[in-house]
């Protein structure tokens, strides 16, 4: 990963002597970069669509995809079950690992995540809710759960942000504390809903905040994509922000970044995304840590850079462990499951050996 | 000794006073706890006996049932009755026929006469009135069934009673696990669904399941079926020309779900979804009827059902000799948790007149269950923990 970091992209070596030759270099590189994770993220498309457990040929998929040829039972799994799975998991990929960034330089802390605000936690709340006592059910039908999901993201960051708030503003720290305890208090909630359901609404919430896409049909997709393509728009719009903010919040006020409005936009941005993905997939740890620092570590930290790969790369990873999840394992396991079992160790291994890199 | 002790305690020696004293206390207090110890263990074993340890301490009746008992299957009339006799002893008041229970308007009207959910239609389809939560009571038309995915062992159970009574063996008993007709017939209908380590926790009915034909989707709540691997089993068993349906509960189905899933279902050549569940007892009379029904033991299934409610209504003459007892009730599962005090469990226990106090559906500490002081403890045959385990005396 150094090499590749060292190699395309030197931004601490460039000499002020040939500065537009650097930049033009640095743009092509960018590109290069770019055009790397498209292709990768179009062949774990094409891999993901072809693995399932329904058993049907890669070229049986590939004919329903582009010829519109196959039997009536195969075309529904490939159209109707498998595509809207791979494209929701493309979505909540994408939508996790903008959000994480974002969070991520917002309080220049690595440790960061919408988990760790406690996004996760109220919107898994919202969402027990709405199984547990059909709450939002009799008004919003199919759409209660990720509503709900969705309703409790924003209450969760409103409250988190509210409880960090003093009149001298918000700390970075006190905001990561209060979402800590936020999430707490949320994560009790669903527990001692757990404690108290029945048998069956007990096996939804558990599946449900394990994260699954087993439910991600055309209207899930449709439920999801505009919250979540909405919030990753705005999260990447700040960019130049975020880098300045990187650099320190005192130093990103005095080049003109307005701070307060800013981290406004961000959270604003995280909820979407957030609310949306946990709205059609419950929670998924992870996902949001291991995918930017992956891309800090191979880009370096420049945020216009790192948030179009983030996206791009967190939709790849996200589809690809899915595709493991539901046909690696003679019982399909959840998602959320294998992305800590795989992210944990991960993550622990990118800490143990390049941890002074991950932030320079 | 008393007065060297105070002395080393004020640190009177010289040279290391209070290094001395230090190790002195130590003493002191080892000593303290150690007789502690031994007039509590002195105590404990004299006046309690190891026995009185935990909920042996209650001295209340101890009573096994088969878990899955409290569903709509047939299987609840035999909890009933394997309760009653645990309770109370043999039933005393047997030898009643149909007619008698039906006499009874009381009984019939609280227990038996249930309105039915299934309707033959003339051309040989049935309608069935499901219900799920999505869209609360809906009627679905269904042809004769063939084979089925189950998903929940409810479903299987009451397949597995109404080929016994085809048969003509009681279940469970040796003449039906030796009946090979009996078997295939088993296998063919109840073509998977629940995965086998939920079958053996709820069931006895492993030992009739081919694992190697049988379809096991990974889960027992068919909320969580794989889409994919639904499609993959639906297709892999009509491909036969069998007519398959996915069977189960819909008190978690949503419209969505219920859409999709029998979207998938007719979709690879099936013949669609039930969804049926039951609250009481003779709402699963109505549940085992319209199964029995869409399975084709029509014949079987109005058999069984009065076998069952005679059964019942021996059970029900024979607590009137024990009008005015009641029993205050602990019902707990293998994970610990008790039984919720609704639905089908909570008409079992009205149907004994028992008090249901603890049964929250949640785990209850050692000291409140010892504070309400139940005189029934009611544990299921399938639950693995060794004695001392349940009573919470290990």
């Amino acid at each position: 990963m150094t090499w590749f970091r060292s190699r395309y992209f030197p931004l601490e070596h460039a000499d002020s002597a040939d500065t537009r030759s650097y930049h033009r270099s640095r743009r092509r590189r960018a590109a290069a970069a770019i055009a790397i994770v498209v292709t990768v993220l179009t062949a774990t498309f094409f891999l993901t669509m072809i693995v399932g457990n329904f058993h049907i040929s890669p070229s049986g998929v590939l004919d329903i995809l582009f010829m519109g040829g196959g039997s009536a039972g195969d075309r529904q799994v490939v159209v109707d079950i498998r595509l809207p799975r791979v494209l929701c998991s493309f979505l909540v990929g994408a939508a996790l690992s903008a959000s994480g960034l974002a969070m991520q330089s917002l309080f220049k802390n690595p440790m960061a995540s919408p988990s760790v605000l406690g996004i996760s936690s109220g919107a898994a709340f919202g969402a027990s809710l709405a199984i547990s006592f059909g709450i939002g059910g009799a008004a919003l039908g199919y759409y209660a759960v990720p509503a709900m999901a969705f309703l409790f993201c924003f209450v969760t960051i409103g409250a988190v942000y509210l409880l960090a708030r003093t009149r001298y503003g918000v700390a970075s720290l006190t905001l990561l504390l209060s979402g800590i305890a936020v999430g707490a208090f949320f994560g009790g909630l669903v527990s001692l809903m757990q404690y108290v359901a029945n048998e069956d609404v007990l096996a939804s919430i558990v599946y449900w905040t394990m994260g699954s896409f087993n439910k991600c049909g055309w209207s899930a997709f449709g439920m999801a994509v505009v919250p979540i393509v909405a919030g990753a728009l705005l999260i990447a719009s700040r960019s130049r922000e975020l880098n300045l903010i990187s650099a320190g919040e005192e130093q990103a006020s005095n080049m003109g970044v307005d701070i307060k409005s800013t981290r406004t936009l961000l959270f604003l941005g995280t909820s979407l995304c957030i609310g949306g993905s946990v709205a059609i997939s419950g929670t998924i740890g992870f996902v949001g840590l291991i995918v930017p620092h992956v891309f800090r570590m191979l880009v370096g930290p420049d945020h216009k850079l790192l948030m179009p790969l983030c996206i791009l790369g967190g939709a790849s990873f996200m589809a690809a462990v899915d595709a493991v999840s539901k046909a690696a394992f003679a019982i399909p396991i959840p998602v959320g499951i294998l992305t800590c079992l795989l992210g944990a160790p991960f993550f622990i291994y990118v800490m143990k050996t390049r941890r002074r890199e991950m932030w320079e | 000794m008393i007065i060297n002790i105070t002395k080393l305690l004020q640190g009177d020696i010289s040279n290391g006073g209070t290094y001395v004293k230090k190790n002195v206390a130590i003493v002191v207090l080892a000593v303290v706890l150690l007789l502690g110890a031994t007039v509590a263990t002195v105590f404990y074993s004299q006046d309690r006996g190891n026995n009185a340890k935990g909920l042996y301490a209650l001295d209340a009746a101890i009573a096994y049932v088969d878990a899955g008992g409290t569903s709509a299957t047939p299987k609840v009339v035999d909890t009933i009755e394997a309760l009653y006799e645990q309770v109370y002893g043999e039933p005393p008041h047997k030898g009643y026929t149909v007619d008698d229970a039906r006499a009874d308007a009381a009984f019939w009207e609280r227990y038996c006469g249930y309105d039915s959910i299934v309707t033959v239609n003339e051309d040989d389809t049935f309608t069935v009135r499901t219900q799920s939560q999505g869209y609360g009571a809906k009627d679905v038309t269904l042809p004769r069934t063939d084979r089925m995915l189950s998903m929940g062992t409810m479903y299987m159970t009451v397949a597995y009673y109404l080929i016994c009574e085809k048969h003509g063996v009681s279940p469970y008993s040796s003449g039906a696990r030796d009946n090979e007709a009996l078997l295939v017939e088993f296998r063919n209908v109840v073509a998977g669904g629940t995965d086998l380590a939920y079958v053996e926790q709820e069931t006895e009915l492993l030992e009739y399941i081919d694992r190697g034909t049988y379809r096991d989707a990974g889960q027992h709540t068919i909320g969580n079926y794989d889409r994919e691997r639904l499609a993959d089993d639906v297709s892999a068993l009509s491909a036969d020309g069998s007519a398959v349906m996915l069977v189960g509960t819909g008190r978690t189905m949503d419209k969505e779900s219920y859409d999709a899933y029998d979207s998938i279902v007719k979709g690879q050549g099936g013949i669609g979804v039930l969804f049926v569940t039951a609250s009481d007892i003779k709402g699963s009379f109505a549940c085992i009827e319209a199964l029995g029904s869409v399975l084709g033991y029509g014949g079987h299934t109005s058999s069984l059902l009065e076998r069952l409610q005679v059964k019942l209504y021996s059970v029900y003459k024979s607590l009137e000799d024990h009008a005015g007892e009641t029993h205050k009730v602990y019902w707990e599962s293998s994970q610990r948790n008790t039984l919720g005090s609704s639905g089908v469990s909570k008409d079992i226990m009205t149907f004994f007149g028992w008090d249901t106090t603890l049964l929250t559906q949640g785990q209850v500490d050692t000291e409140a269950i010892l504070r309400e002081k139940p005189d029934v403890l009611i544990f299921y045959n399938a639950d693995k923990r060794p004695m001392d385990e349940k009573m919470r005396a290990a």
